[in-house]
């Protein structure tokens, strides 16, 4: 029983890798998918690293407008998707290291 | 009347020169990960966003014309990815200390360079050359005031050079988007040379 239950958390921290903000939007419509998003919250959902993927997708909205509109706006976005990287940056750097060397 | 040394034109073209130098190196890098199958890490990619913001400024220098403000974004841009790259190069700067116990060692495995060397200098070295480098052409560049004066008979040609960037320029930030939504999907980057889709870990 308690091997099930042990793979059964494997599975779904699995499915939350692949899918995690779906889970978490699940979960918040439907109250037996809530523990899911606890597992997701606990694994580090807020470290920013979850952004990455949104971050490019800013890039490469702004870049299609630039290119196709000559929107004067994308400096703007650009500028965003550099203080998400920045919020990135801070959240997977562990500073409390010493850089590799005796300082 | 005195010449201007740099016309907007002019500029344009230098700024198409150095764009396509940014977007070239990331379409080199692609040569890397494929070749030798590596999976960027997540300093990797905050290099190549920071990479990518660079050549926008430059980008829209030639679509709408030379403007501080591009050069600007250029600057920040490069600020921010040199910090990254500095960063990853402390990381492996000593092989005989281990970074996961904090504490020094004889092994010089334990603390390994990260990717595969181009021409003996590790990816993030590389990386922070080429922000330096974009540093010092930004501040070169905006000395040149004449270039922010309007020219009303925009030549042809330049209208073309601007679409060929800028078409360039989407194709590597959506090719760059798509590969990071196969490697972190919705969630963490793997950063341990994975994917994060189960399909992709599979094979």
């Amino acid at each position: 029983m308690t091997v099930c239950k042990f793979n059964a958390t494997v599975v779904q921290m699995h499915l939350i890798d692949d899918a995690s903000q779906l889970t978490l939007a699940a979960a918040a419509v439907h109250p037996r998918l809530r523990h899911v998003a606890f597992i997701r919250v606990r694994r580090g959902f807020g470290r920013g690293r979850d952004m990455m993927t949104l971050t490019y997708a800013l890039l490469a909205a702004a870049a299609f407008f630039l290119w196709r509109r000559k929107a004067e706006w994308g400096w703007t976005v650009v500028l965003v998707a550099l203080a998400l990287g920045v919020v990135i940056f801070a959240g997977a750097a562990d500073f409390s290291q010493n850089l590799g060397i005796r300082l | 009347m005195k010449e201007p040394i740099l016309t907007p034109e002019a500029a344009r073209v230098l700024n198409f020169v150095g764009a396509m130098a940014l977007l070239g190196v990331l379409l080199g890098v692609y040569v890397y990960q494929f070749t030798y199958r590596e999976v960027p890490c997540t300093l990797c990619l905050l290099q190549r966003l920071a990479m990518i913001a660079a050549a926008f400024g430059a980008v829209m220098d030639l679509v709408l014309g030379p403007d501080p403000r591009y050069y600007g974004l250029c600057l920040i841009s490069a600020v921010f990815g040199i910090g990254v790259s500095v960063r990853q190069t402390l990381l492996h700067v000593n092989p005989y200390f281990d970074t996961d116990t904090g504490q020094p060692t004889l092994d010089p495995t334990t603390n390994p360079p990260f990717g595969h060397p181009v021409f003996g200098l590790d990816l993030y070295v590389w990386g922070t050359v080429i922000f330096a480098t974009v540093i010092l052409a930004t501040a070169v560049a905006l000395m040149f005031r004449s270039q922010f004066e309007s020219s009303p008979d925009e030549p042809e040609w330049v209208g073309r050079l601007a679409a060929i960037g800028a078409a360039i320029l989407f194709f590597v930030a959506a090719s760059e988007s798509l590969g990071v939504f196969l490697e972190c999907g919705f969630g963490d980057c793997p950063n341990d040379g994975t994917w994060s889709w189960w399909f992709l870990r599979a094979s």
